[in-house]
This record gives structure tokens, sequence and C-alpha cells, in this order.
């Protein structure tokens, strides 16, 4: 049967917490993204007559939406996965909330220029 | 007098050398991802769409016509494909499992990895070749 480790797994509270979990989650949704992404491109075996309907699907309004929910993922993941490795250094580990607030200020930040540039494609 | 035998309340945690650089590239596939898919998406999602380039079996062709960005993408895969799996295992071996479903974890997820490189390896030929 299978259990979490209790003892080994991290339960903490707070905003530390937050970051752990948001670390895994967005990590296991972007593998399944990955995965999906391949086999879409993939689908260029069959030449262009596959390829192109199907891309131009995946550039509809309603994708290009989604996409902001991929560029939100990658953010919190690759941003947060710097606060990580800053810690492996020894770095900023004393104050890790103030790090993980900053980051997810610049997430935010890319995430609304990121935004301006879809606008206008998912209105069309 | 009797010594008292201490038993620690869970297993100390077992590592060999394989697992520490298995750690330590998940470290250096992160870092690299951090850049080059910052490069890709940042690219493909952003910058293009900014100047209404929309993505065809042509257009991707064209910018595969550049051997850096057949060199780009194949290493992106195989940097994403690492990252993505071995982040997995981390996930899945949050769970107690005995040392046989480890080993079959392990197998499996390279196994996985393996194909799903080669897939993505003769995905992308025909968008190299233009045919």
């Amino acid at each position: 049967m299978l259990g979490l480790q209790k003892k080994r797994i991290y339960l903490g509270r707070g905003l530390g917490m937050w970051a752990y979990w948001l670390h895994r989650l967005t990590g296991l949704a972007l593998v399944a993204y990955l995965l999906l992404h391949i086999m879409v491109i993939s689908s260029a075996t069959g030449g262009a007559q596959s390829f192109d309907p199907l891309l131009a699907t995946l550039q509809s309004p309603l994708f290009v939406l989604l996409d902001l929910g991929l560029l939100a993922l990658v953010l919190i993941h690759g941003l947060n996965g710097i606060r990580i490795f800053l810690f492996d250094l020894g770095i900023g580990i004393a104050s890790q909330k103030q790090l993980f607030t900053g980051l997810m200020a610049v997430a935010v930040v890319i995430f609304l220029i990121g935004t301006a540039i879809s606008w206008p494609h998912m209105f069309k | 007098m009797a010594t008292q035998s201490v038993t620690p309340a869970t297993k100390p945690t077992e590592f060999s050398m394989a697992d520490v650089w298995v750690w330590i590239l998940q470290r250096v596939t992160g870092i690299a991802l951090i850049l080059f898919l910052g490069i890709h998406i940042g690219v493909l999602h952003f910058i293009e769409l900014a100047q209404g380039i929309y993505i065809n079996f042509g257009s991707v062709h064209q910018r595969l016509s550049t051997v850096l960005f057949v060199v780009v993408d194949y290493s992106l895969l195989a940097l994403v494909l690492y990252h993505a799996l071995n982040g997995l295992r981390n996930v899945i071996f949050d769970f107690e499992l005995s040392d046989s479903t480890r080993r079959l974890v392990n197998r499996g997820l390279l196994l996985f990895g393996v194909i799903f490189f080669a897939y993505g390896v003769w995905g992308l030929l025909p968008l190299i070749a233009g045919k």
C-alpha cells in the first residue's frame, strides 16, 4: 500500500510550504504538457497536411488563452527553481519568504507582458 | 550495566554517488532550461506572435534551416526530458516504495525517456528536411 512517508515529507506551514507544493504541482502539470507537446510536434511526420491544421487549431483564441496558463506554470516553476538553486549554494535561506515574494512579483510582471502580447490574438 | 540500543525512528536515507550525480544534473538542467526555455517560449510564443507570425510547417522549417536552431531544439528536448522525468521520479519517491519497486521506477522512466527522445528526434526530422 502506498503511503506518504510522514516523517520525511515536507508538511510545514506558511509561505515556504506553498512554494514547495506549487513547485511540485506545476512540475507535474508541465510533465504532462511536455509529452503532449512532443506528440503534437511529431505530427510533422505526416507532412504539412497533418501538421498545419493541428497547429492552426492550437493557435486559435482559446489556445492562446491556455498558453497563458502554461506561461504561468513555467514562470512559477522556473523562478522558484532559481530560489531552490540559491538555497543549494547556501544563499538566501534566512530570507526565503522575501525571496519567494520577490520572484513571484517578477513572474507577475512577465505574465502581464505575455498577456499584453497575447491579448489581440485572443479576440479575433 | 546494559547498554540501551537506540533505534532510529526512520532508516537513514541511503544514497550512492550515482544518486548525487542525478541530483546535480537536475540542478544543471534546471538552470540551462531557464535560458533555453526562456528563448524557446519567448521567440516562438511571444516575439513571433507579437509580429503576427503563426507557426506552420513552412515557418518551422525556415527556422530550422539554421543549424543553431536544430542544435538548440534537440538540446532542449534532451534537457527537458531529463528534468521532467527525474522530477517525476522525485515525486514518486516521496512515497514509501520497496527497493525493487524503486528499481522498476528507475528503469521504467529511463526507458520511457529514451523512447520519447527518439520519438522527438524522429518527429522533428520532416521539419528540418522540409518535406
